[in-house]
């Protein structure tokens, strides 16, 4: 016999995780259908995955290193220093939004069938690692074509990408449920990440910030986590200071929190959808 | 004694409703109904609502059993908490407070077709539906052909489903949920789609499921499919159980529910119901049992009449009187005309007051509550006609005495419109056919 009692009985520190294992088979099927649906609505399909980041990167380059004439920086061009930066920023980004996104848009799922709600936002983070990975495929491509052999270093991005990750599901999960009830959050999230846009050096290296601001800077994660990936994809020097290690463990807590309060709300907020 | 398969022990649930302060108390409009951030923070804090004015009981303290292979009907109107039981039972939300125990693997019937993709083809949508049922692959691999079959979609099995139309839509959507293997299933008024033909076989193959020895919820509208398929049945009011028992004795309370029981209905002159051109007009109608006394109960057993009366003000036109019978659930049972014992036949029908006596013989109702509608019109076309609907309303009644159609027969009459005495011809072959 299972028993079901009011949602309030359940252990805090318990994150359902292993019911989310026994329900892997759900979050293929559900991750197969984010991916084939975009295939199939789409003429281009997949190719959609490098041409949106293309045209992005060809558009800053443009302002920044043609009309800007900002300079070549420890000998990568512009559209290199700023694609190992986009990179790591959309996975988090990506991961924040469809993380918010996951519940909201499949409310009626929710609203029907039980099942661990987690698998929702994991279906948004494997599918943001895609195109991640896709990513990184093509820079080591672009780095080939430029006659420069991709280094060992570059497997050193995954813990960065990882951190990216966490850094973009914490935030995410806090916001999922709490988006279905305020729709404040979906308007303004994309001000919030246009801001963090430029407080983070993605369309600039680091090293034009002048201290203490770059010190500063640093507690803002994306800051270790975009020095960090560039530093192992394109050679940089190493950047981070002890700032960068606060940031992480900033990250991590958030994340913990971020599933509690996930765990919580999916309880509570069940009934308000 | 089986031990329960479902058990639920003081189950309450309380919803929020939002906007329910006075607008005073809510100065600062805001544009969404849902908690404000204030009220948010002690229900994530205690994880519960508390009880305010922005909140009710969907359920209130059910306390419910169903043994395996029950086949629980739930009936109830809108808001009185059927779906919020089964969402509970589904673990789609948690109670607020009791528990409910479930002894088996939960299949939840709640809507068809959730999570279809349009994009993706009927195959590709039977795994996905399928899993998000709580179906393994194998499971669904192993049932696929046997779920393609019931749906009738094999040509298109290919097609993404937006290009299907809404009956093929809905039939596979079906089709996968049906299929699910799980020992509880809970079904709710999925059935009121597709046409009558679908919808019989749906009902068909829910029947074929019972068989099967599954437990199965059932909330519907539809009374006459709760008596069809249902064991047993419980009527929801406010969140209360307020009936429970055998489907047609809880389906009858049901519809009596606000509707006057009365053996005798009479009208005044000057309010009678009466033809457009005022030359008819209706007077009366009363049930009468064998010694002429007026009654609103009867029981199977017995024989009664309805008597009509009606007065003639202007003689002209012949006339008919209809009664048409119905069954609360069941719906049109027969209609009676006079017509073959009429003394006028097609002649004008003179001045006057008049009776006229419809006998209904004994042994032919079945159980349930009879409404009928007094009508009298112009013989033989209604040109003109006066109709009275739900004139009488009638219990019949089954006192399970071993007398009439019952015969030595102890149990529940089988749930039926009538009941009517047939004679059986019995004889002994003289041979048995070895040929067959």
């Amino acid at each position: 016999m299972t028993t079901i009692g009011p949602g309030a009985t359940r252990a805090r520190w318990d994150l359902g995780l292993k019911e989310v294992f026994a329900y892997r088979e759900l979050l293929m099927q559900l991750l197969r259908r984010d991916m084939m649906g975009m295939l199939h609505q789409s003429a281009l399909g997949f190719l959609w995955r490098i041409i949106a980041p293309v045209f992005m990167i060809g558009g800053y380059t443009f302002i920044f290193a043609v009309l800007g004439k900002l300079p070549k920086v420890e000998g990568n061009p512009y559209f290199l220093t700023l694609y190992a930066a986009v990179l790591p920023y959309n996975l988090l980004i990506g991961t924040l939004f469809d993380t918010v996104n996951s519940i909201s848009a499949n409310s009626a799922i929710i609203k029907k069938i039980y099942f661990p709600r987690l698998i929702f936002p994991i279906v948004a983070v494997i599918n943001k690692v895609v195109d991640f990975l896709i990513g990184i495929i093509v820079l080591v491509l672009m780095l080939l074509a430029m006659g420069r052999a991709p280094s060992a270093l570059m497997v050193a991005v995954l813990p960065f990408a990882l951190w990216a990750l966490i850094a973009g599901l914490a935030a995410g999960l806090w916001l999922a449920y709490l988006n279905v009830l305020y729709r404040d959050i979906s308007i303004g999230l994309p001000i919030v990440t246009q801001i963090l846009f430029y407080l983070s050096p993605v369309v600039y290296p680091s090293q034009f910030v002048p201290e203490p601001f770059r010190t500063l800077m640093q507690i803002n994660p994306l800051v270790g986590i975009i020095d960090g990936s560039r530093w192992a994809m394109l050679g940089t020097t190493w950047v981070l200071g002890p700032a960068s290690l606060v940031s992480l463990m900033l990250t991590l807590l958030l994340l913990v929190g971020g599933f509690i309060f996930f765990r919580r709300t999916e309880r509570v907020l069940a009934d308000v959808l | 004694m089986t031990a329960p398969i479902i058990r639920t022990d003081g189950l309450s649930k309380l919803f929020w409703v939002g906007g329910q302060q006075p607008a005073r108390r809510r100065r600062r409009r805001r544009h969404n109904n849902g908690p404000s951030l204030r009220q948010l923070l002690p229900m994530l804090r205690y994880g519960r609502l508390a009880e305010g004015p922005d909140t009710f009981w969907a359920l209130k303290d059910i306390d419910l059993e169903v043994k395996p292979g029950e086949v629980l009907g739930i009936v109830g109107r809108n808001g009185s908490g059927k779906s919020t039981l089964l969402k509970i039972l589904a673990r789609i939300t948690d109670p607020t407070e009791g528990s409910i125990a479930v002894g088996g693997r939960v299949g939840s019937l709640l809507e068809v077709g959730t999570g279809f993709h349009p994009e993706l083809t009927g195959r590709q949508n039977i795994f996905l539906n399928g899993t998000i049922l709580g179906m393994r692959q194998a499971e669904i691999g192993r049932r696929f052909d046997e779920i393609v079959e019931f749906a009738e979609v094999a040509k298109f099995i290919d097609t993404p489903v937006k290009h299907y139309s809404s009956g093929m839509y809905t039939r596979l959507a079906f089709a996968v949920a049906a299929h699910l293997e799980c020992e509880i299933m809970l079904v709710d008024e999925v059935l009121a789609v597709g046409d009558i033909h679908f919808q019989r076989r749906c009902l068909g193959k829910i029947s074929d499921e019972i068989g099967s020895g599954r437990t199965v919820l059932f909330v519907s509208h539809n009374a006459s499919m709760v008596l069809q398929i249902c064991t047993r049945c419980i009527w929801l009011d406010g969140g209360r159980i307020v009936a429970e028992g055998p489907p047609h004795a809880v389906i009858e309370s049901y519809a009596n529910e606000g509707i006057d029981i009365s053996g005798e209905r009479k009208w005044s002159v000057s309010a009678a119901p009466a033809f457009p051109d005022g030359s008819v007009r209706l007077r009366g109608i009363r049930a009468l049992d064998r010694t002429g006394a007026v009654r609103s109960a009867f029981d199977v057993k017995d024989a009664f009449s309805i008597e009509v009366a009606f007065d003639v003000v202007e003689p002209r036109h012949a006339l008919s009187i209809h009664l048409y019978f119905r069954h609360e659930v069941a719906g049109k049972l027969f209609v009676s005309m006079d017509n073959l014992d009429s003394p006028w036949g097609r002649q004008r029908v003179p001045w006057g007051s008049y009776r006229a006596r419809c006998e209904m013989p004994a042994d032919f109702l079945n159980e349930g509550m009879l409404t009928i509608d007094y009508v009298i019109c112009t013989n033989p076309t209604s040109t003109e006609n006066v109709v009275f609907n739900d004139a009488l309303v009638l219990t019949i009644g089954d006192d399970m005495r071993n007398e009439g159609v019952r015969g030595d027969w102890v149990r529940e009459w089988p749930a039926s419109m009538i009941r009517p005495r047939l004679k059986w011809h019995h004889s002994i072959a003289a041979e048995q056919d070895d040929a067959a």
